[in-house]
């Protein structure tokens, strides 16, 4: 059909155009101008929910960050703290050396126990170390200085409690080492001999592994029988059974990973032999303890399981699994004896329940995963299995109690010294051995919490450049082409308006004489 | 038989038509930009001839009418696709001002509050611990809470601004039901000897097609000239008697509706689309779906960090309510806490280092918390925005896709009822070229008549 060419059909026409050129190139202009994309959020509706998206997640990021430099500040103060405690307790143990030799005698004894009373000052200095107005060795009673000095004695004010602080989306760590850790008690103390760990399972938050320390979020690498090397992103698994998917989905199923049957660690399945390791001096498969090789067809993991508490069913610890239903227990002190039966008992929590009701004087915990018993003083006690059950023996609390101290010990040392009594002075010798072992141990720990800090520090360096990469990728624009682009659209707009002018400047009428 | 009188007869309505031709030709070129004008073209006939023996010979020629060019078809389609447009086109503005009011891109302010105030809980519960960051979190909480109420104000004014829009264009279409009611009047009269009132029927097409961006309608013309217009099944224009409109307020709940209903009668009207009815969907659809979609995310946000906060022990005493209220209008923080921010609970056992609750508050805010089937806060405020992005692209679609098939069918109308200069001039000169032509014919006879009575 021919098409009647009338003014307004020219005009409606040409406008129509002149407008679509001038749209397009505003939207060329904006975007030049703004270097983006997308501005508004219905120029790309599903480009904005990615962009929102993105823009929390490195929100979240940066407060990572900020997390790990203030977790920093906790763990190198601790690390710093402990390395004081080590060497005053070496300077403690020469003096115990010193004034246990032939050369010492009572002038020197003395003088001793002059030089004593300024280290016990400056263990108290360091143990109430605060930053930022916080004790760091008081648990998580951080707001009061833990020791304090009560006539002779030195008490422990703050608790047993753990100091988490945020690492990364799905991973926390503690920070802090309680005081009571290593002040041990003045109370004679015995367990901490088994680890009461409950059994691995699909649902088993990964921040819970190796008794509430966590894991390290990263990527491993799992090599097959045929030496493929299979890199597993485990950054963003929340589940022990997120790592076992991840394993078999990365390996494409020539690997399958489960949980092993005691149910302690995890055990990767497949034609042998078989390897998992680290990326780039990770730590995250040594945290899933299976950062090892096997020569056969399966690899199995170390112990990585997570801390128990009082709810804990019994059942589901795998080192009383040949104790059960437990059985009776006898503990004797100075002077008496007493029996209790746990036949009844289902969780930790009625284990210990029942020995405070039994025996009200002395005190029952859960300390590191495992079960300790604290006495009502410094003596002695005793106790052992009655049955075949070898129950005191499976919770990990059978034999005999004895006072666990750092003060106690230099304050017997001080009196030893006073009385000039060599032999004493030399047994206290093997005790300040035994707790710089303990803090050595302590100190290792540290070491391990720096090493996680940094890792996790380059992880989320990682993850930000990641993130911000696939932000640019989804909200900025492509600075040549939008050059490109605004140039044709500019070029597009001036044809259009030339063509206009042209157009209008002719017809019959203006002919016509 | 013919004689000379008869041929100064036929040269004459040759002069008078085309006098009528070049009048016309002249009017449409007057009106080529009139908005609404059809063009108009004289009909011309050839006069009934003299029988006589020999033949019928020819006397003259007659305008039998001038008739305007259009296409009814084409003029009701166009008219349906504008209400159309118009009905898409207010949505799409209302939803343009709810974007603006949850930001861009690059000032996504109640997502980036959101984010702080649960980044502020993540400072707070890093150790080692800064007491003054619980002050810190309950400003950040103020600055949350101002931008619910900022957004919640913001929304109140656009459903008020769009009723105040709903409440003229109602006026409007009363106004313009009126003034086709007065045009069928004169239409009707003018058309008493049988011949088409055009301009008048223009201008009352015109206002027919102004009626069309309000709200569809039918139209029937009567044999008398006359149009009815049927809005949402009635008819509201019967010859020059109108029926109106009027906008209502309407008790609903706690609050009210707005209704449009017909005068008089107080009947609701379920409204045909048009701009009317994109108003009343912008407002009871679009505007009261993001208040409650907002709504949602202020109460999951008020309920989650209370259940945590009052599972808490703060140095200032137990673990208090966080938040009160259940919405975006009524959400606030805990007078309690504003005196003393020290209620802010860190932990459940209060002691100074216990964070887990601080912790786990700061959590909310993280995207993916809960797995698929249920979103963390974050993700449910971004759930709003992309639900608004998406509809806004949509209906930005479809008034672009409107626009082309509504110019589309405005081209085609103007190429069939529009002026051409072209052809006007060339109307011109063929109606001039007649003129002379007949003026020579009447010269020719004149002559002849001299020529007789020179004779005498």
């Amino acid at each position: 059909m021919s098409i009647r060419i009338t003014d307004s059909y020219l005009s409606s026409i040409l406008v129509g155009d002149l407008n679509r050129s001038l749209t397009n190139l505003l939207e060329q202009q904006r975007m030049a101008g703004s270097l983006r994309r997308v501005n508004s959020y219905s120029d790309d509706p599903r480009a904005v929910s990615t962009i929102q998206r993105l823009n929390s997640l490195i929100t979240q990021n940066n407060s990572y960050l900020d997390n790990i430099s203030r977790s920093r500040t906790l763990v190198d103060s601790t690390d710093v703290a402990l390395q004081d405690i080590s060497e005053i307790l070496a300077d403690v143990r020469v003096l115990a050396l010193r004034e246990s030799s032939s050369l010492a005698n009572t002038e020197t004894m003395s003088n001793g126990a002059t030089e004593l009373d300024g280290l016990i000052g400056h263990l108290m200095q360091v143990l109430n170390t605060s930053v930022e107005g916080h004790y760091i060795f008081a648990g998580q009673r951080t707001d009061k200085a833990p020791f304090v000095l009560n006539g002779a004695n030195v008490s422990y004010l703050g608790d047993s409690g753990l100091v988490h602080g945020r690492t990364g989306p799905n991973s926390t760590m503690p920070l802090n080492i309680p005081g009571d850790i290593f002040m041990g008690s003045q109370a004679s103390s015995l367990g901490g001999q088994v680890i009461l760990g409950p059994m691995l399972r699909d649902t088993t938050l990964l921040t819970d592994l190796n008794l509430g320390e966590g894991w390290v979020p990263g990527s491993i690498t799992v090599t097959d029988g045929r030496g493929t090397v299979h890199t597993i992103d485990l950054t963003d698994a929340v589940t022990v059974g997120d790592v076992l998917d991840r394993i078999g989905t990365g390996t494409k199923g020539i690997i399958t990973a489960s949980i092993s049957a005691d149910g302690q660690g995890l055990v990767l399945t497949g034609t042998g032999p078989l390897a998992a390791g680290e990326i780039k001096g990770g730590t995250t498969a040594q945290s899933l303890g299976i950062n090892t090789m096997a020569a056969g067809d399966t690899l199995r993991g170390d112990d990585i399981r997570a801390l128990p508490d009082s709810g804990t069913l019994l059942s589901e610890i795998p080192s009383l699994a040949g104790n059960l239903p437990l059985g009776s227990m006898e503990v004797s002190w100075d002077g008496g004896v007493g029996y209790i039966d746990l036949s009844t008992a289902q969780t930790l929590g009625d284990v210990m329940d029942q020995f405070a009701t039994v025996f009200p004087g002395m005190e029952i915990i859960l300390r590191d995963g495992a079960l300790q018993v604290v006495g009502v003083d410094s003596s002695p006690f005793t106790i052992k299995d009655m049955d075949a059950s070898g129950t005191a023996s499976a919770l990990g609390i059978s034999g005999e109690g004895t006072p666990v101290r750092l003060f106690g010990v230099m304050e017997d040392l001080q009196a030893s010294l006073l009385a000039g009594d060599k032999e004493a002075v030399a047994s206290a010798v093997s005790e300040l051995l035994a707790l710089g072992r303990t803090v050595t141990g302590l100190l290792v720990k540290t070491g391990a919490r720096q090493n996680d800090l940094e890792w996790a520090e380059r992880i989320l360096l990682h993850r930000d450049e990641r993130l911000q990469t696939n932000l640019s990728l989804e909200r900025d624009v492509d600075i040549a082409r939008v050059a490109a682009d605004l140039s044709r659209a500019e070029a597009s707009y001036q044809a259009s308006l030339l063509v206009t002018s042209k157009l209008f400047e002719n017809n019959l009428i203006q002919y016509l004489r | 038989m013919s004689g000379l009188n008869a041929i100064m007869d036929n040269s004459l309505s040759a002069l008078l038509a085309s006098q009528a031709g070049l009048a016309t030709s002249g009017h449409n070129i007057a009106n080529a930009h009139t908005p609404g004008f059809n063009r108009q073209d004289v009909i011309f006939g050839a006069r009934r001839p003299e029988i006589t023996a020999y033949g019928a010979i020819g006397r003259g020629v007659e305008v039998m009418g001038i008739r305007r060019i259009q296409d009814e078809f084409l003029l009701n389609n166009m008219r349906t696709q504008i209400s159309r447009l118009h009905s898409y086109a207010a949505v799409d503005n209302a939803l343009y001002d709810i974007e603006g009011i949850l930001g861009s891109v690059d000032n996504d302010h109640l997502g980036d509050a959101l984010n702080i105030f649960f980044d502020s809980w993540n400072d707070l519960a890093q150790p080692p611990f800064n007491e003054s960051l619980k002050l810190n979190v309950v400003a950040k909480a103020k600055t949350l809470v101002a931008d619910f109420r900022a957004i919640d104000e913001s929304l109140g004014r656009l459903e008020a601004d769009l009723e105040l829009r709903i409440q003229a264009e109602t006026e409007n279409l009363n106004r313009l039901l009126q003034e086709i009611g007065e045009l069928n009047r004169q239409v009707m009269a003018a058309e008493t000897n049988g011949q088409p009132a055009n301009d008048l029927r223009d201008q009352r097409d015109l206002k027919i097609t102004m009626l069309s961006e309000i709200a569809e309608v039918s139209v029937l013309e009567r044999e008398d000239g006359s149009k009815d217009i049927i809005l949402a099944g009635r008819t509201m224009v019967a010859r020059d008697r109108v029926t109106l409109f009027e906008g209502i307020h309407r008790p609903d709940g706690d609050g009210y509706t707005f209704a449009v209903v017909t005068e008089g009668s107080q009947q609701d009207v379920a409204l045909s689309p048009g701009r009317l009815e994109g108003l009343l969907a912008a407002k009871d659809i679009h505007v009261r779906k993001v208040r409650e979609h907002l709504d949602s995310v202020a109460r999951q946000l008020i309920t989650e960090v209370n259940e945590l906060h009052t599972q808490g022990l703060a140095s200032g005493g137990a673990g208090v309510m966080f938040f009160t209220g259940d919405s975006m209008h009524t959400i606030g923080i805990n007078e309690a806490l504003l005196n003393n921010e020290n209620l802010v609970a860190t932990g459940r056992t209060g002691t100074a280092a216990d964070n887990d609750i601080a912790l786990a508050i700061a959590d909310l805010g993280r995207a993916s918390l809960y797995g698929t089937d249920r979103k963390s806060v974050s993700e449910s405020y971004r759930a709003v925005v992309t639900d608004v992005a998406g509809s806004l692209s949509s209906f930005e679609f479809m008034v672009e896709n409107q626009q082309s098939v509504v110019a589309s069918l405005s081209a085609r109308m103007a190429s069939v009822s529009g002026v051409s200069l072209d052809e006007e001039g060339a109307n011109l000169v063929r109606y001039q070229n007649s003129y002379n032509a007949a003026a020579k014919v009447i010269a020719t006879v004149q002559d002849m008549y001299d020529t007789l009575l020179n004779m005498i």
